[in-house]
C-alpha cells in the first residue's frame, strides 16, 4: 500500500476544506436540529484537527508520530459523533451529510458501510458521483457493492464514474483477492464506456499492479472493440511490464526477459497510436519507451553533471568504484 | 528517512559505498537548516530553481518521490525503488553490491 501514501497525505489536508463546502440538500430543508449538529460538529472538527496538523508539521520524531496518532484519534471520536447523529435522524439529509463526512474523514468505513448503501441505494447517480469525489474508494464490500448497483440502475456518464470507482477499489485488496463486485464493476466499465476517462484513470490504477494488473490490461488490450482503447491499454501494459521489471531488482535473466517483451509491447503500442492519429499519446509513449532503454535495472547509470547544494559542480562517475545510492528526494 | 540515511553512511563510511542525493527543494536556504538539524551529511545534486520539475528529475524521468536508484560500483543500475523498500532490505541489496565491490577491488581489476 505504499503507492497510497501520496493520497493519505492529500487527504489529510483536505478535509477541512472538504466539511465546510459539504452541499446541502435545499429540495426540502431540514429540520434545523440535525443541520445544525451536523454543521456545528464539522466545524469544530475542522478547527481542531486544522491545529494538530499545523502542529504536527512543525513538530519531528516521535512528537510528530504522537500528533498524528492524535489526530486519528480525533477523527474516530467525531466519526462515532457523526454515525449517531444519522442513526438518530434517519430520514434527515444530514444523515447523509454526516455518513458521506465518516467516508471522508475516517480511516474505517466499516462503522457506516450499512448507513451509506441505504443513501447510495435512493440517491441519484449524479450526487453520488459528486459526494465519491475526492474519497479514494474503499475496503467495505457492501459499499463498494451498493455502488455497483446503483450505477446499473444508470446508463450515462455519472454511471461510468460510479464503475470506475468501484473498479479502483482494488488497491485496497492483496492481488486476485478484491470482492467480486470490484471486478464486475471493471467488466461493466469496459463493456459499456470503452472510451470515458474512467477507464483511463482504471488503467493507470493497473499500470502500477504489478502481474495481477498486466493480465488485465492484456486483457483489455487483446478484446477491446475500440481502438483507442486497444492503444491505451497496450500502452499501460509497456508501463506495467516496465514497472515490473524495476521490482524483480537484481535478476539479469528475468530481467532480459522482460525487458524483451516491454520493449515490443511499447513498439505496438506506438504503432497503433500513430494509426489513430493520436500524436500527444504517441508522443508520451515514445519518450517513455527511450527513457525504458536508459534507465531500467541492467542499464549503465547516465552520468549526472551538476552543482551540490554549495553550488560546487561535481558528477555522479566521480563515485566510479563505489557502490552508490542514488536518492532522488526532499524535504517535504 | 533521514535516521536510516545517517546510520548506513556511518556505517559504511570505510566502504566502497557512497549516498548521493538529488534534492528537489526550491528554497536551498530553507533547506540548510535542514541540513543542519538532520545532520545530513553526505551530497547532493541540486535539481534546481524548478523543484519537481528540474532537469535531473526530469532527464531520469523520476514522477514519484523518494525514487532511489542503486548502482554498483561499475556504473551499472542494479536496483529501482519507488518509494522507501523498507531499511532491511536495502541494507541487504547495499551490502551484497559493497562486497562486490570489494571482491574485484582485490582481484586488481
Amino acid at each position: 500500500m505504499r503507492k497510497a501514501l501520496p493520497w493519505l497525505v492529500l487527504l489529510l489536508a483536505l478535509p477541512a476544506a472538504r466539511g465546510r463546502d459539504e452541499p446541502k440538500k435545499d429540495d426540502k430543508p431540514p429540520p434545523a436540529a440535525a443541520k445544525e449538529q451536523y454543521d456545528k460538529l464539522a466545524k469544530e472538527y475542522a478547527e481542531q484537527s486544522g491545529k494538530l496538523l499545523a502542529d504536527a508539521r512543525k513538530a519531528k520524531g516521535d512528537e510528530q508520530k504522537k500528533l498524528f496518532a492524535k489526530k486519528d484519534a480525533l477523527g474516530k471520536d467525531f466519526a462515532e459523533k457523526m454515525v449517531k447523529l444519522a442513526e438518530e435522524n434517519p430520514k434527515d439529509a444530514a444523515a447523509t451529510d454526516a455518513v458521506f463526512w465518516v467516508m471522508s474523514n475516517s480511516t474505517s468505513d466499516k462503522m457506516v458501510e450499512k448507513l451509506v448503501a441505504v443513501a447510495v441505494a435512493e440517491m441519484p447517480a449524479k450526487d453520488l458521483t459528486a459526494r465519491l469525489r475526492g474519497i479514494q474508494a474503499t475496503d467495505s464490500e457492501v459499499i463498494l457493492e451498493a455502488v455497483l448497483k446503483r450505477a446499473e440502475k444508470a446508463d450515462d456518464a455519472a454511471a461510468a464514474e460510479l464503475l470506475g470507482w468501484v473498479s479502483n477499489g482494488r488497491a485496497f485488496f492483496p492481488p486476485g483477492e478484491a470482492p467480486k463486485c470490484v471486478t464486475a464493476a471493471g467488466d461493466r466499465l469496459l463493456e459499456k464506456f470503452p472510451d470515458s476517462p474512467a477507464v483511463s484513470r482504471m488503467m493507470q490504477m493497473m499500470v502500477r499492479g504489478g502481474t495481477d494488473g498486466g493480465a488485465t490490461l492484456k486483457k483489455i488490450a487483446d478484446t477491446a472493440t475500440s481502438a483507442k482503447l486497444k492503444a491505451s491499454a497496450t500502452y499501460g501494459l509497456g508501463q506495467n511490464l516496465a514497472a515490473q521489471l524495476d521490482a524483480l531488482g537484481d535478476k539479469p535473466e528475468q530481467i532480459e526477459k522482460v525487458a524483451a517483451e516491454a520493449e515490443k509491447v511499447f513498439a505496438q503500442a506506438i504503432e497503433l497510436f500513430d494509426k489513430e492519429k493520436l500524436a500527444a499519446q504517441k508522443e508520451t509513449a515514445e519518450k517513455e519507451l527511450t527513457s525504458f532503454r536508459t534507465l531500467r535495472v541492467g542499464k549503465e547509470a547516465p552520468d549526472i553533471k551538476g552543482a551540490d547544494l554549495d553550488g560546487k559542480d561535481f558528477k555522479l562517475t566521480d563515485y566510479r568504484g563505489k557502490v552508490v545510492l542514488l536518492d532522488f528526494w526532499g524535504n517535504w | 528517512m533521514y535516521p536510516h540515511e545517517r546510520s548506513l553512511v556511518k556505517r559504511l563510511s570505510d566502504k566502497p559505498f557512497a549516498l548521493v542525493g538529488v534534492n528537489s527543494d526550491k528554497d536551498l536556504d530553507e533547506l540548510k537548516t535542514v541540513l543542519k538539524d538532520e545532520n545530513i551529511s553526505w551530497r547532493s545534486f541540486t535539481n534546481g530553481p524548478k523543484g519537481t520539475g528540474g532537469p535531473i528529475s526530469q532527464a531520469w524521468n523520476v514522477r514519484a518521490w523518494p525514487t532511489m536508484y542503486l548502482i554498483d560500483h561499475k556504473g551499472v543500475i542494479r536496483h529501482k525503488f519507488l518509494g522507501n523498500p523498507g531499511n532491511e532490505k536495502l541494507d541487504g541489496f547495499i551490502e551484497k553490491l559493497v562486497a562486490e565491490a570489494e571482491k574485484d577491488a582485490k582481484g586488481g581489476k
